[in-house]
């Protein structure tokens, strides 16, 4: 017969079936989700209990009823458990109170088939119809089975434990999947409450009513299915939200990912209790591994040099002993590819509160450029063979090559960090010190590359003649000084050698032109030979006059003796010329040692019909000067300006002017001979240039050699007009003229 | 040794003071009169043809060379005879000597046996011509 009261119950069961179908399903899909097993289960026999109460419902003998009654009991008992089993899973129930409450259920099960007809009746006397509004029913009357208590026990422990699931779900956390757990387990509460006590109800009082603790358990079914369902509903947003998350998340990672690439940075971080070591990609695979990830520590380390690692592990010791935060380390990286890379590593370390030593985090940087760099300075540095310091700007020794260990006498690591000032000869050790302090504190980058010569105190005491160059630098953001420091003592001994080798020369050339103007000098002695002889024998004679002539015989004697002292300073002059004695500078007067010279070479020229003209100041400013080299000079001069008047039939003159000029004296000697071409002008002061035929051409070469000895100057004109050219000679003057 | 009759004039032209001193004594020692001069200008002004004088030229002589005193006498007509007396003795002086027309050549150191004989020989020479 089909009543509302048959349709009610036809539509719950039939959509308690399709949920708990529904939610079967589910859990086939996945089948972690045991909550959707659990409603199935749960669906199920509520379903059962359902098409029970129905039965109940339209049964007409008291066999069907009491057989109907007995099983729907018994359908409640998995209903009730799952029931138990579900709330245990989602909510925060007690685990011991809902094996009580299974475990009374259990009892009650056999409770039910062992004592009287069920649970409820002992037995079931009478059926009886009624009805309300239009749908009939069959209610029982019988006495109550006294085992009834078990039923309302057991109840009340579900109750209990439901409520104890709510009491502890209210002390959550007010999330929001908190509070809908909370609506749930009231909701169940409230139901299963209903349903037991309806029933109770139903079974103790005489009120008439179905068995329908269907209805309520729907709704208990209605408000999980719901619960249960808003997972479903959410999933779809939780879905995009996790995609967008795991999307974003994805583009940070390929955006750090891309900036560690780009810094040529590699992020780590170190688990010392767990020896792991996390690599982010760059991290990873500079230590040569493919990916990013966790690492065993050792396994990290194996590929970083030894004798690296040793200071790194010291390093590390050492800032942990102290609580230290920063560590700054460089290493080399061996790679199975057997090349060599140098790391630079930051590190943080994190302490827990109590000290302890927690974690460590850093970068990576790939430093073998620049250590390239800083190695191929390094081998330059070394491998210069002029002795190289870095210096740095309070004058300590921060580097310093091998060639500069062989020059100061130092080992090469006792120049390290030793005072710059150590090197220097004591009596300018404080000049030198406030040469450092005043750039130091200069502040700008002056270029002091100007080399100096000065004496290098080695370790031994001795002193070194070097040549210093300075250039300041910056290195790593301090300011600091190269020095180059060569050896020039083999340079000056060379000086001095060539020194001595233009004295000798200058000494042979001497001997030559002495040589040359031999003649002239045969006549000068024989002048005063002459006068001496005659006058000897004159007074031979006036001796034996009768009477002697005495007053004859005294002139003559007179005239003998300056003859013989006019010998000798003939003899004197050519010793003087002939001398190899080195140069000895004093102040000369120009005017005077130019008639000594015109002394010895007079007849010369006279010999060779050569005039001789003279303008000699009377008061030249002194010069400072050797007077042999000065001789030879204007000899050289007047030899060269004869020379050039050579098959010239007559008209032969030579012109000899000082005069003073500014700061010092002009010497001209002045030739009418075939002057000098142009384009020689300069070209005679060379060696190997010569007029003569079979000349060696060193006399001009020479002369300039001594007048730049004197700081003068030596250079030659054409006459204009007019022929021959003239020789023009400038010596500095010092002080006054006399 | 005085000689009869007028005696020799010797003309001694020599610029060194010394020498020319010396030969001026030397000249006196033996009794002959001499006139000495340093420069040629001052003895061609003064020079007279005389009997039996002869000059004595020294050849290294600055101012007027000797040849060039020769040039003037000849060109004068004074005729003289001329001992040229130099401290070198070599090719280019003998010809020189002869361009002179000197009729001897003396070296200095001049001995004063030499130069005696030199003197008479030329002046005796020059009166015989």
């Amino acid at each position: 017969m089909l009543n509302w009261m048959v349709l009610v119950w036809v539509l719950i069961i039939s959509a308690v079936s399709v949920l708990g179908t529904f939610h079967l399903l589910v859990w086939l899909n996945n089948r972690k989700q045991w909550a959707s097993l659990l409603f199935a289960g749960l669906a199920a026999h509520i379903a059962v209990c359902g098409v029970l109460e129905l039965g109940l419902m339209h049964a007409r003998t008291l066999e069907e009823y009491a057989f109907l009654q007995r099983w729907t009991h018994f359908a409640l008992v998995p209903t009730a458990m799952l029931l138990v089993g579900y709330i245990l899973l989602t909510q925060p129930a007690r685990a011991w109170l809902a094996v009580l409450v299974c475990a009374v259920r259990v009892l009650m099960a056999v409770a039910n088939f062992t004592t009287g007809n069920s649970l409820s009746y002992l037995r079931v006397d009478q059926l009886q119809e009624v009805s309300i509004w239009g749908a009939t029913f069959s209610d029982p009357a019988g006495p109550v089975n006294p085992w009834f208590a078990l039923a309302i026990f057991g109840n009340l422990l579900l109750i209990a434990f439901l409520t104890d699931a709510l009491l502890a779900s209210m002390r959550l956390p007010a999330t929001p999947e908190n509070l809908r757990k909370r609506r749930e387990a009231r909701a169940i509460l409230a139901f299963a409450t209903l349903a037991i006590v309806s029933y109770a109800v139903t079974v103790l009082s005489g009120v008439v009513l179905p068995v329908m603790a269907t209805i309520p358990f729907f709704a208990v079914a209605l408000v999980i299915n719901h619960h249960l369902m808003q997972d479903a509903i959410e999933a779809p947003e939780l879905r995009s939200a996790l995609v967008k998350a795991t999307t974003s998340a994805e583009l940070s990672q390929s955006d750090l990912a891309l900036a560690e690439q780009a810094a040529g940075l590699g992020l780590w971080r170190w688990e010392p209790e767990q020896d792991r070591i996390w690599l982010s990609v760059s991290a990873a695979r500079a230590m040569g591994h493919l990916s990013e990830g966790y690492f065993d520590g050792a396994r990290v380390v194996a590929v970083v040099d030894t004798e690296d690692l040793q200071r790194l592990r010291h390093a590390f010791a050492a800032a942990r002993a102290i609580g230290l935060s920063d560590v700054h380390a460089e290493f080399r990286v061996h790679s199975a590819d057997s090349s060599t890379r140098w790391f630079a590593m930051q590190a943080k370390l994190d302490y827990a509160a109590d000290g302890r030593f927690r974690l460590a985090r850093g970068v990576l940087i790939d430093a073998t450029s620049q250590r390239a760099a800083q190695e191929s300075f390094r081998q330059v540095f070394d491998a210069s063979p002029a002795a190289m310091l870095l210096v740095s700007g309070e004058g300590r020794i921060r580097l310093a090559n091998p060639r500069a260990a062989v020059l100061t006498g130092y080992a090469g690591e006792d120049l390290i960090d030793l005072a710059v000032d150590e090197l220097v000869p004591l009596d300018l050790r404080n000049a030198h010190a406030g040469h450092r302090h005043g750039y130091a504190q200069s502040g700008t980058a002056r270029v002091m590359s100007s080399s100096r010569e000065v004496g290098l105190l080695r370790k031994d005491g001795t002193l070194v003649d070097v040549e210093v160059a300075l250039n300041p630098t910056e290195i790593d953001k301090e300011r600091m000084v190269i020095a180059v420091i060569s050896d020039i003592s083999e340079r000056r001994s060379r000086e001095r050698e060539v020194v001595m080798q233009q004295a000798a020369l200058a000494h042979l050339a001497r001997v030559g032109l002495m040589a040359d103007l031999s003649g002239s000098l045969a006549h000068e002695l024989n002048q005063p030979l002459t006068a001496i002889l005659s006058n000897a024998q004159a007074s031979a004679r006036f001796a034996t006059h009768e009477p002697p002539n005495l007053g004859e015989i005294r002139e003559a004697l007179t005239q003998i003796i300056e003859s013989s002292k006019r010998a000798g300073e003939v003899i004197r002059r050519l010793r003087a010329m002939l001398r190899n004695d080195a140069p000895e500078f004093i102040p000369l007067d120009l005017s005077e040692v130019i008639r000594d010279v015109l002394q010895i070479i007079q007849s010369e020229l006279l010999d060779r019909n050569i005039a001789i003209v003279t303008d000699l100041a009377a008061e030249l400013p002194l010069v400072l000067g050797d007077r042999v080299q000065l001789q030879q000079v204007f000899m050289n001069l007047l030899v060269n300006a004869a020379d050039a008047m050579e098959g010239q039939p007559s008209g032969r003159r030579i012109s000899l002017r000082t005069r003073a000029v500014e700061e010092g004296v002009l010497i001209e000697v002045e030739d009418v001979g075939k002057g000098i071409p142009e384009a020689d002008l300069e070209r005679i002061f060379k060696p190997f240039v010569s007029s003569k035929p079979g000349g060696l051409g060193f006399g001009l070469a020479l002369c300039t050699t001594l007048i730049k000895a004197h700081h003068g100057r030596l250079w030659a004109s054409n006459n204009q007009p007019g022929p021959g050219s003239t020789l023009h000679v400038w010596l500095p003057s010092v002080g006054e003229s006399e | 040794m005085r000689q009869a009759g007028s005696s020799v004039i010797v003309y001694i032209l020599d610029d060194d003071d010394a020498v020319r001193n010396s030969l001026a004594r030397l000249v006196r020692s033996v009794g002959m009169e001499v006139r000495a001069y340093a420069s040629a200008k001052c003895f061609l002004d003064e020079i007279k043809p005389t009997e039996r004088s002869c000059i004595l030229l020294d050849l290294t002589m600055s101012e007027l060379t000797g040849l060039q005193v020769q040039a003037e006498l000849n060109r004068r007509g004074v005729e003289i005879p001329v001992i040229a007396v130099s401290a070198r003795d070599d090719e280019d002086t003998r010809s020189r000597t002869r361009a002179l027309g000197a009729l001897m050549f003396l070296r200095k150191p001049v001995d004063d046996q030499a130069l005696l004989d030199a003197i008479n020989w030329v002046t005796h020479s020059s009166r015989t011509n």
